[in-house]
């Protein structure tokens, strides 16, 4: 067990010293390095006093200057180990994995696995099972010879807890820290088990650490000496009931059917040109990426960090929708032209006012009836997709969570925000199922997110439930405008049901959706196009001969001499181009801009380029002797160049011309 | 971007990047420009939608008029269609924060500044275009500034994105006496329009140290002349008036003398040909940064030091060379007012300009002008000729340079100008052209005198006197014509071929047929371009800076035309 492997008696005595130093001193000691001289002359010199009574230092030999006393060095080695262990107080499973690799060698984590049923390391289930608020609690419970069999660690020299006294001992130091809220200073041990033998309490000590009931840590701010529970336990411990989320004063209000908007922009880029897409993995070139990108309107600073709503993922979930629901599609031959397309359905779907666009995409998740999908591994999931990143075994329970998870949105008060962190808090804590399922003696099994348990615990599923609400606000409901946001002058998140938000969850038979409908287009005598409110399919047509500046409201387009040119050389005409602008436009088009428009295709010109046979002669006189003999196959280009049609014939010519002494 | 709060009587889109987009045809329009534009700078205006542009030059110019970050943030809130973007109320916010944080005030010879809050004197005290300027700190959020580094840390301040204000007030100057006369010469009455009146108070701020340095906006033709005499009416001291050129110099000079008391050696002219120093005295940009070579000093600098000027005017001040803006500096405890038509500058040097001369003080946008008569409605026609056959193919064959030539000298355009000139025969009528050849080819058939570049000054000021008076009637002009040249009465123009440099000589171009008529009050720009040739693509540049500064512009083709083909 590496440094904890120590005289825990020698650190009793040494402790009480060490309580009475100051704060500052004792972080100044229990720096990552031992303290320099200069720092122990020099800035620990208001302290001497009492450095040198609790002999962690000393004078050297002629009397002039203070070192370590060396009786130290070690006590202060474990101090220091223990500052590190602050980060146990965030009581988390990386601090718990890096505690692990710190204290214990590879066959002490192997046997500790072995102890949890595992043929392997696996401190995910080690995790599991110590950071349990059962598992202290069934210690102090447990009879010594049950508990030695189920835990002795095989293999080993010693079994910790061999002795019934230090067993007995281990059981009251746990259950002494149970009592005083899951830690006990370091300080007390000595007065608190005073005239117990000393060594039975440093070989409990010793078995506490091994077994993982117990760790020292010193405290943050006050570096007092701390041996507690795990603090995710001390935490349990000591929290509040939870208690229901009540309305909250926000700022900062952000709600919006934001995946509306987005399959639109990428309706409406893929209509004007198709995504390329990569054949390799399927994803798309950079090129059409960043033109979605680009396209998608910001978000408030604070949504898109606060909710992961970058624009790459935005532009995946809009694709993904589009895809789903048939607006898109892929075509093309695989390496070669693969693309995504904008289908009629999906030009059909431009065309709706944003508010039937919005409850399309409601109703899909609202009526989904098909049943929970079952995959390949016999977990089922939600197709409904609103409880998604979850999948378990058990059909029943999925769809308690279902049930569970949308009146705990429903619950929401109408009209107000609540506090998030107290609404995932009281949820995950009351009316969960997956700690239900638990807390009925049931094993539990599945996948939360990218997290997959078995034999999950109350702790991990309060935690996945939380998560889980959270995956269902962040990726769902507020991207569907089923939800409002805001934050609280403290910077708490909260968030509330919208209109759309209760027509979902069937709260409403119909919502409000206020929109820029019938949005007015305007061509300006600049030639730019100006839209005054959102019109998808508009933008798809114009974007056939102009160059876009914008997205959504404002300068979306100007039209060029290029960008006609270019839509020309698609075969688009004026007449067309004009009937397009005269469908949307709700101003006449410029005088100045019909003329140039109409020049610009005046200028246009088809050619064709042909491959053929010229024939080039020294002399007018050779050009029209080859002439005569062609047979009207040879047509006349210049007074010496000719050309052969018909290629067929060349052979034939040239065996004529041959006879006549004009040779090739 | 929720999509609530739609409302589609306003009249104004806001987007991301601090354009505003304003529906010309909304019922609000009027109410919505007329606070646009006391934080926002016009910068297009085509028929149906305006564009307006937020700067942080623009807000510091609302600020110093006094305007407040909450009235801008309602009025853009109270017009605008949608919600508006957060990034731009935080940029504004942000912008508008900084101004007055900084202020310049007097103290015996010297110059304190002052921080609002100690975090910002330590800002601005670290950066290094600032360290020299300062002579020591007086306190935590003060510091010595010499006199005469006025300027210098204004620009310097400035261009960190921390405007100054300067309360450092201003020297008298030598006085003048003299008023503004009640009737000109002719007898005809003679007063400030209104909103020359509120351009001159704005500027003077009776007197105080918010006032007497500046810059006035006013469109081609609104008179920006009348105004400053406006300015020197009320602070009655010596005036040094800078211009573009000798021309305009001896514009200026007629006017003072008809619509004042100043006698005439009162003023004088500095310029190539004369060096009076007066009381008012008129020089060029070009003799004040004249100089024998480059290594040489702007010896004419000198003039800014000649006399006890209380103010400096500053014609077509977005024309302002860099020595100017250098001597400028130096001239801080003078009045400096600036005239232009707009603010925007093609080296993007408006931060000097608000630094060094002032703020804008007033800013009057053309469609109100228009509207209320003061400033002529102008349509713009560009006529469109085939060129002959035979220049076809030579046409094809030539180089771009040759190319242009051809299709700007094409002989038909003079049958075009006889058209046009037949469809005006009361109107005074101005021909530009670039070539001299064609000049000649059209003009000396008619009888028209041409004025180039190489016409002497006095033949110059003899010929625009018979045209103004009426005596003549056609007058065909080259480039010099472009430049501050007042012509009341021409109400016609006729470009039969030009440089198409930049935007503001287009601008140039227009303003000089933009004043107001009696009766109609219309005038007319006629561009005569080549089809299908370089000279048209040209003339697409021109057509939509045209169209962008709200001229209604139209295109016909020559064959379209009708009626007599010659005029005598």
């Amino acid at each position: 067990m590496k440094v904890l492997e120590i005289n825990w008696l020698a650190f009793l005595a040494d402790v009480e010293a060490w309580a009475l130093l100051p704060a500052t001193v004792r972080g100044m000691l229990a720096g990552a390095h031992a303290p320099s001289a200069e720092q122990i002359n020099f800035e620990l010199r208001e302290h001497h006093g009492v450095l040198l009574r609790a002999n962690i230092l000393r004078r050297s030999a002629n009397g002039k200057r203070l070192l370590l006393h060396k009786d130290t060095k070690n006590f202060l080695r474990v101090v220091r180990a223990m500052e590190q262990n602050r980060e146990l107080e965030g009581a988390s499973k990386p601090v718990f994995e890096t505690y692990l690799s710190n204290y214990f060698t590879y066959e002490e984590k192997n046997s500790l696995a072995r102890v949890t049923g595992q043929w392997y390391y696996d401190h995910e289930a080690i995790y599991r099972r110590v950071s349990r608020v059962q598992w202290p609690q069934e210690f102090v419970k447990a009879r010594h010879s049950e508990w030695v069999k189920l835990y002795a660690l095989r293999s080993f020299r010693e079994s910790y807890f061999v002795s019934l006294d230090v067993f007995a001992m281990s059981q009251r130091l746990i259950a002494d820290c149970l009592e005083n809220g899951g830690s006990i200073p370091f300080q007390e041990l000595t007065s608190r088990y005073e005239g117990r033998d000393s060594g039975v309490l440093d070989a409990a000590l010793m078995g506490c650490f091994r077994y993982l009931l117990l760790y020292p840590w010193l405290k943050s701010g006050t570096r007092e000496a701390i041996l507690g529970v795990w603090p995710g336990i001390i935490q349990r411990l000591n929290r509040k009931p939870p208690t229901p989320p009540s309305a909250a004063e926000v700022r900062n209000v952000f709600q919006s059917p934001l995946l509306i908007h987005d399959i639109t922009t990428v309706l409406v880029s893929a209509g004007a040109e198709p995504f390329r897409v990569r054949a390799g993995d399927n994803m798309l070139f950079a090129k059409a990426q960043k033109t979605i990108d680009e396209s998608l309107t910001a978000l408030p600073d604070w949504v898109e960090k606060g909710f992961q709503l970058d624009r790459t993922s935005r532009a995946r979930s809009a694709l993904f929708y589009a895809d789903n629901q048939g607006l898109v599609e892929q075509k093309g031959v695989h390496g070669k032209d693969l693309r995504i397309e904008t289908t009629q359905r999906g030009l059909k779907w431009l065309e709706l006012p944003a508010k039937i666009r919005l409850r399309q995409m409601l109703d899909s998740v609202r009526e989904a009836t098909e049943g929970l999908r079952k995959s390949s591994d016999l977990h089922y999931s939600d197709p409904s997709l609103l409880v998604y990143r979850l999948s378990l075994p058990s059909e029943k329970l999925f769809r308690k969570v279902i049930v569970a998870a949308k009146e705990q949105y429903t619950s929401l008060p109408a009209g107000s925000l609540v506090d998030f962190q107290n609404f995932c808090d009281y949820h995950s804590r009351r009316g969960n199922p997956l700690v239900k399922h638990i807390e009925a003696g049931r094993k539990l099994q599945g996948t939360v997110g990218s997290d997959y348990f078995y034999e999950a615990t109350t702790e991990e599923m309060e935690e996945s439930w939380a998560d889980l609400l959270w995956s269902i606000l962040r990726a769902r409901l507020l991207i569907m405008g089923a939800a409002t946001v805001g934050y609280s002058a403290d910077g708490s998140l909260c968030l509330g049901l919208s209109d759309a938000g209760r027509y979902l969850l069937g709260l409403a038979e119909d919502f409000e959706l206020e929109e820029a409908s019938g949005g007015e287009v305007i061509v300006q005598p600049n030639f730019e196009v100006v839209f005054l409110g959102p019109r998808p399919l508009a933008e798809v047509e114009i974007s056939r001969f102009a160059e876009r500046c914008g997205s959504h409201v404002g300068l979306l387009f100007k039209i060029t001499k290029k960008s006609v040119m270019k839509a020309a050389s698609t075969g688009l005409t004026a007449e067309s181009l004009f009937e397009i602008l005269g469908l949307y436009c709700s101003k006449d088009i410029p005088n100045n801009v019909k003329r140039e428009i109409l020049g610009w295709f005046g200028n246009c010109r088809r050619i064709t380029l042909q491959s053929t046979v010229l024939i080039r002669c020294q002399d007018a006189e050779t050009a029209a002797r080859v002439l005569a003999v062609s047979g009207g196959k040879v047509e006349r280009v210049t007074d010496t160049i000719l050309e052969l049609r018909d290629r067929d014939k060349r052979t034939e010519l040239v065996r004529k011309l041959k006879g006549m002494g004009i040779f090739v | 971007m929720s999509m609530t709060h739609y409302n589609p009587e306003n009249p104004l889109v806001v987007q991301g990047d601090h354009t505003i987009l304003v529906e010309v045809d909304s019922p609000r329009y009027g109410a919505a420009r007329d606070e646009l534009v006391r934080f926002a700078e016009l910068v297009k205006a085509p028929e149906h939608i305006h564009t307006y542009r937020v700067t942080p030059l623009s807000i510091w110019n609302a600020c110093a008029a006094g305007t407040s970050v909450e009235e801008i943030g309602e009025a853009l809130r109270g017009f605008s269609k949608y919600p508006v973007p957060a990034n731009v109320e935080t940029e504004i916010r942000d912008w508008a924060l900084r101004y007055g944080r900084l202020r310049l005030s007097r103290n015996g010879e010297d110059l304190v500044l002052e921080a609002d809050d100690a975090v910002l004197a330590e800002q601005v005290s670290r950066h290094k275009a600032v360290v020299p300027l300062i002579v020591e700190r007086l306190s935590r959020q003060t510091f010595r500034i010499r006199a005469q580094s006025r300027g210098e840390i204004k620009q310097a301040l400035i261009k960190v994105g921390f405007p100054v204000e300067d309360l450092a007030g201003y020297v008298e100057g030598e006085r003048l006496s003299f008023e503004l006369r009640a009737a000109l010469k002719n007898g005809r009455p003679f007063e400030l329009r209104h909103y020359q009146v509120e351009a001159a108070d704005a500027f003077h701020a009776a007197g105080g140290a918010r006032g007497g340095s500046g810059v006035i906006t006013l469109p081609c033709g609104a008179g920006k002349t009348i105004v400053a005499l406006g300015c020197m009416a009320q602070l009655q001291t010596s005036t040094l008036i800078l211009t573009t050129s000798v021309t305009a110099s001896r514009q200026w000079i007629r006017e003072l003398l008809e619509k004042t008391t100043l006698a005439e050696d009162q003023i004088g002219e500095y310029s190539g040909l004369r060096k009076q120093i007066r009381p008012v005295t008129l020089a060029t940009y070009q003799i004040m940064t004249w100089r024998q070579d480059r290594e040489a000093d702007f010896r004419h600098m000198e003039l800014f030091n000649g006399r006890d000027w209380g103010l400096i005017v500053y014609d077509e001040v977005h024309l302002l060379p860099a020595p100017i803006f250098r001597a400028t500096a130096g001239l801080q405890a003078r009045r400096r007012l600036g005239l232009t038509a707009t603010l925007v500058r093609e080296d993007g040097h408006e931060d000097d300009v608000f630094a060094l001369i002032g703020p804008k003080k007033a800013d009057v946008p053309w469609k109100v002008l228009e509207d209320q008569g003061w400033i002529a409605k102008a349509t713009c026609t560009e006529i469109r000729i085939p060129l002959p056959e035979a220049e076809r193919m030579p046409y094809a064959i030539a180089e771009r340079r040759v190319q242009f030539r051809l299709a700007a000298e094409n002989e038909r355009k003079i049958d075009v100008v006889r058209y046009i000139l037949a469809q005006h025969p009361d109107d005074l009528v101005l021909i530009i052209g670039m070539y001299l050849d064609q000049l000649k080819k059209l003009a000396e058939p008619l009888g028209v005198p041409i004025l180039t570049g190489q016409t002497p000054q006095r033949k110059r000021d003899e010929v625009f006197a018979e045209f103004r008076e009426g005596r003549l009637r056609i007058l065909a002009v080259s480039k010099i014509a472009n430049f501050a040249v007042d012509l009341p009465d021409a109400s016609v123009a006729i470009q039969i071929s030009g440089t198409f440099g930049s935007r503001q000589e287009e601008a140039q171009r227009l303003g000089r047929i933009l004043r107001p008529k009696e009766g109609a009050n219309q005038a007319h720009f006629y561009t005569i371009v080549t089809r299908d040739t370089v000279e048209q693509d040209f003339a697409l540049k021109r057509q939509l800076f045209l169209c962008e500064q709200g001229y209604n512009y139209s295109i016909v083709d020559s064959e379209e035309l009708t009626g007599p083909q010659l005029v005598r």
